[in-house]
């Protein structure tokens, strides 16, 4: 390297400077960008989210789904699919299906719940809530209220 | 009154007239108010109300008349369930006027909608209708009744929930005792009247060895160890004062109260230390969705172990108590995964910090150089 190509110290504390002030700017102008684009990503607050093909249920079949972090039950009855918040409203535990009462029931103290999810039996004081269910090119959508 | 002047006795006949008018008034404002406003006067007082057995009688003509009460879709077997009752009892077959009949209860003039919450037999008021009578101590004293029930009843759990959480499903005096044919039940009658709400604990508890003696009739189904009136929130706590009422000098028995009540307490506090641990992790701002939707299963399986004690059989308990402690270790392996990526992200912090220290030092230089000559 000659003496014309050899950086001074000056140029050198230059370029240090201005390449410290560009990564500044863009620490304060990332956010102002987010805010105006913000990410697309997480999507909308109400989640939908799959239960699985038509197929994969037969009929008075049921599944556990996560819909908001919070546990779901989706059954398939011959009318079509229900879906209601699977936390008792009793004291909190998760429900399942009764096969043979063909309702939903809480392990926890016999709570029963019918399709429609009023409570039927035991201490639950008010019903399971109802998230709504559509059918997407076969696909069981489920979507929280 | 013969005696006195003509003058007095013209003022004492308009005064008695002037009262009698106000109360008159009263009354027809209490009618007016009352569910039997488009009743008249001659309906009720047609006949001679002359005691309770009347009365009684005086209602049941349109309560136990079918064509008259369909419309308002009443029951018509009141005065039928009543004559069961103790009140009833006591009234019809001993003549005994003091017991409480339909006035006594429903109010007489003033009576309102049994929905309506300043009727006496509105749920939050049911206590206090039943204590004008079972908590005079003098009148409960001639039929060795006790007069503390309703003050008993008010320290109670339910009353907590019925009286302060407004929790109208709660039970009362009546839930238990039944309204119109209200009777104590007996000591083998009192795992019906709870399981009609407690449906899980009573049909675990027919699994129990105690089972057979509340069968047999020398142990009451609920009551030995809940208690009745003054009955509270049961918890772990219970285990230390119930079972030794009986069992005080059974080693091998304590032996079965210890391993439930351990497994119990375990869960519980195992629930517990993981609820806080996400619930402060949540508020420093981690990720804990996951294990949120983990506990809410493991609160399923504690509230289930607490269920399952009237089993009195470890044995039934101890896969779900196992579940609950595989739940919870997760969760609190989940957390501290978290709370290891937070470290490394705070420890990333450092190279910014040094990024800052450098420019404020290439600052300085610069300043330096500018100011040169």
């Amino acid at each position: 390297m000659n003496d014309s190509e050899k950086i001074s110290r000056r140029t050198f504390l230059d370029w240090l400077l201005l390449g410290g002030l560009l990564a500044w700017g863009a620490a304060f102008v990332a956010p102002v960008i987010t805010y105006v684009w913000p990410s697309q990503k997480r999507g909308p607050n109400s989640q939908t989210v799959s239960a699985g093909k038509v197929d994969d249920f037969t009929e008075w079949q049921h599944k556990m789904i996560a819909l908001d972090n919070k546990p779901v039950i989706v059954v398939r009855t011959p009318q079509g699919f229900r879906a209601f918040s699977a936390i008792c409203t009793h004291l909190g535990c998760i429900v399942g299906w009764d096969a043979g009462r063909r309702q939903i029931a809480c392990p926890c103290h016999a709570g029963f719940f019918d399709l429609n999810g009023r409570p039927v039996a035991g201490p639950p004081p008010r019903p399971l809530t109802e998230q709504s269910v559509v059918v997407i090119n076969n696909e069981v959508m489920v979507k929280s209220v | 009154m013969q005696r006195l002047p003509q003058r007095w006795r013209n003022v004492v006949i308009a005064g008695t007239i002037f009262l009698a008018g106000l109360a008159r008034a009263d009354v027809t404002n209490e009618v007016a108010a009352s569910v039997h406003a488009e009743l008249k006067c001659a309906d009720c007082h047609a006949g001679k109300l002359a005691d309770k057995h009347a009365i009684a009688e005086m209602c049941a003509s349109c309560h136990s008349n079918v064509r008259k009460m369909n419309p308002y879709g009443l029951p018509t077997d009141q005065l039928a369930r009543y004559k069961t009752s103790k009140h009833g009892e006591q009234l019809f077959e001993h003549n005994d006027q003091q017991v409480a009949v339909c006035t006594d209860c429903h109010g007489v003039h003033n009576i309102l909608k049994v929905k309506s919450p300043q009727a006496r037999v509105f749920p939050t008021n049911i206590p206090a209708t039943c204590g004008r009578c079972h908590s005079d101590a003098k009148l409960m004293g001639q039929y060795q009744l006790p007069a503390d029930a309703v003050d008993k009843y008010k320290t109670s759990y339910h009353a907590h929930l019925l009286l302060e959480k407004g929790d109208l499903s709660a039970p009362t005096c009546i839930t238990c005792h039944g309204n119109h044919g209200a009777t104590p039940p007996g000591t083998t009658e009192v795992g019906q009247v709870c399981g009609k709400c407690h449906v899980r604990q009573r049909e675990l508890f027919a699994k129990s060895p105690h089972a057979e003696a509340a069968a047999a009739g020398v142990f009451s189904e609920c009551v030995s160890c809940h208690g009745n009136h003054a009955i509270q929130k049961a918890s772990v706590a219970l285990f230390s004062t119930a079972c030794v009422s009986c069992h005080a000098n059974d080693p091998k028995q304590l032996q079965v109260r210890d391993a439930v009540a351990g497994l119990i307490q375990q869960a519980q506090t195992g629930y517990r230390h993981a609820d806080e641990t996400v619930h402060a992790a949540t508020i420093r701002g981690l990720a804990t969705d996951d294990d949120q939707l983990l506990l809410q299963d493991a609160k399923t399986q504690v509230t289930q172990l607490e269920a399952l004690q009237h089993t009195l059989a470890p044995a039934q308990l101890q896969p779900v108590a196992q579940h609950s402690a595989e739940i919870i270790a997760q969760v609190l392996k989940d957390v501290r995964h978290l709370e290891r990526f937070e470290w490394w992200k705070r420890k990333a912090l450092w190279p910014v910090w040094a990024f800052l220290a450098i420019m404020a030092v290439i600052f300085w230089a610069k300043r330096r150089q500018l100011e040169k000559p």
